[in-house]
């Protein structure tokens, strides 16, 4: 009988402990990029975005690149840059000078994807023979697959946890005394 | 009989946290209808509390918004609040959004403001104005909400509709 009061603790506790673990992009934001919404550029090997929120490693990801003709010129991938952003390739070099619109998509651990996007203007070389661009298509998260939903980092649902382990131990503290004095 | 119990409570414990993890969030994006061409503009509702600032460029804004002014109002009355934009030197035809921010214009703005800091991002907890801008670049857009919001609805800041992370413009209210 011990044992099990004990188990149920133990239970309880971890339970807690993995709610309470760092909690990865919930309601994220771009809180910077290089190039800077609006800048203007002449040199373009990367695109840095940075969230207000730590970005997990596997969060699903998409950025997208797109010269002035809506043809697409990023080279696909997306990696982590730190604990909060992503860093997205770009072709070695580009058909256009102009207006270049960067769509980037993230979801997080909840399955709430954010969405963003923003323009800036490229004057750097050009190579009118680059290419020719992919089509740009939709730039979406939404068919990967979801993380976890039990790390959810939403505040109402760690205090549930901790109102839930504390009704634990409530129950299971004075039953495990009352249980171990038993002959 | 106890062991009974003890299952049982864990069954409960269990089920809640089942019941939390599933619940859904809310879609990103804006909701329909949040700016409404009926309301009555935020300097026109009686007994209203007035906070103004103008319209000035931000350098997130995409090339050619360089004479882009306006005017955001914000009444704190019985009913609530209401804000109202107004806009010249849009691009013609564009939808936009604006939202209310907590941080100042200087910053860009800083993140939405919000009525519970650790509630929705979805209006009524955000303010937001969804608009179009007419043939000359002109707009105008109001949103109300039932809460008399508090001093950290600090500035308006909008963005095409398409390209959020452009912030164009910021108006302190003040």
């Amino acid at each position: 009988m011990r044992a099990a009061v004990l188990s149920l603790a133990a239970a309880f506790a971890g339970t807690l402990l993995l709610l309470l673990a760092p909690p990865a992009l919930a309601h994220t934001s771009l809180t910077g990029a290089d190039p800077a919404p609006g800048a203007q550029v002449d040199r373009l090997e990367r695109i840095r975005l940075e969230f207000a929120g730590r970005v997990a490693p596997d969060a699903p990801r998409a950025v997208a690149l797109l010269a002035p003709d809506g043809s697409r010129w990023d080279d696909g991938a997306v990696t982590p840059d730190g604990e909060r952003s992503l860093v997205a390739g770009v072709a070695p070099r580009l058909p256009a000078a102009g207006e270049y619109t960067v769509r980037w998509c993230l979801l997080g651990p909840d399955g709430h994807e954010q969405r963003g996007g923003y323009v800036f203007t490229y004057t750097g070389p050009v190579d009118p023979a680059a290419g020719p661009g992919a089509p740009a298509g939709d730039v979406s998260c939404a068919a990967q697959a979801p993380g976890d939903p039990a790390r959810s980092p939403a505040g109402w649902l760690i205090g549930g946890a901790i109102a839930i382990a504390l009704l634990g131990a409530l129950i299971a503290g004075p039953l495990g005394r009352r249980l171990a004095r038993r002959p | 009989m106890r062991t009974g119990a003890l299952v049982s409570a864990a069954a409960v414990g269990l089920a809640l946290l089942a019941g939390c993890g599933s619940t859904p969030e809310p879609a990103a994006g804006h909701p329909t209808g949040a700016g409404d061409p009926q309301a009555v503009p935020a300097a026109a509702v009686p007994g209203g509390r007035l906070s103004s600032g103008p319209f000035t460029l931000l350098p997130t804004a995409p090339q050619g918004y360089e004479g882009v002014a306006g005017t955001a109002e914000m009444a704190r009355h019985d009913g609530g609040t209401t804000v109202t934009v107004t806009f010249t030197g849009l691009r013609p035809d564009t939808d936009y959004v604006s939202h209310v921010h907590s941080g100042q214009c200087a910053e860009g703005g800083g993140p939405h403001f919000r009525i519970d800091p650790a509630g929705s991002e979805m209006p009524p907890n955000e303010i937001h104005l969804k608009f179009r801008s007419d043939a000359s670049g002109a707009a105008t857009a109001t949103a109300e909400n039932p809460t008399v919001v508090g001093a950290d609805a600090r500035a308006v800041v909008v963005h095409p509709a398409d390209l959020m992370d452009n912030r164009v413009a910021c108006a302190p209210l003040s």
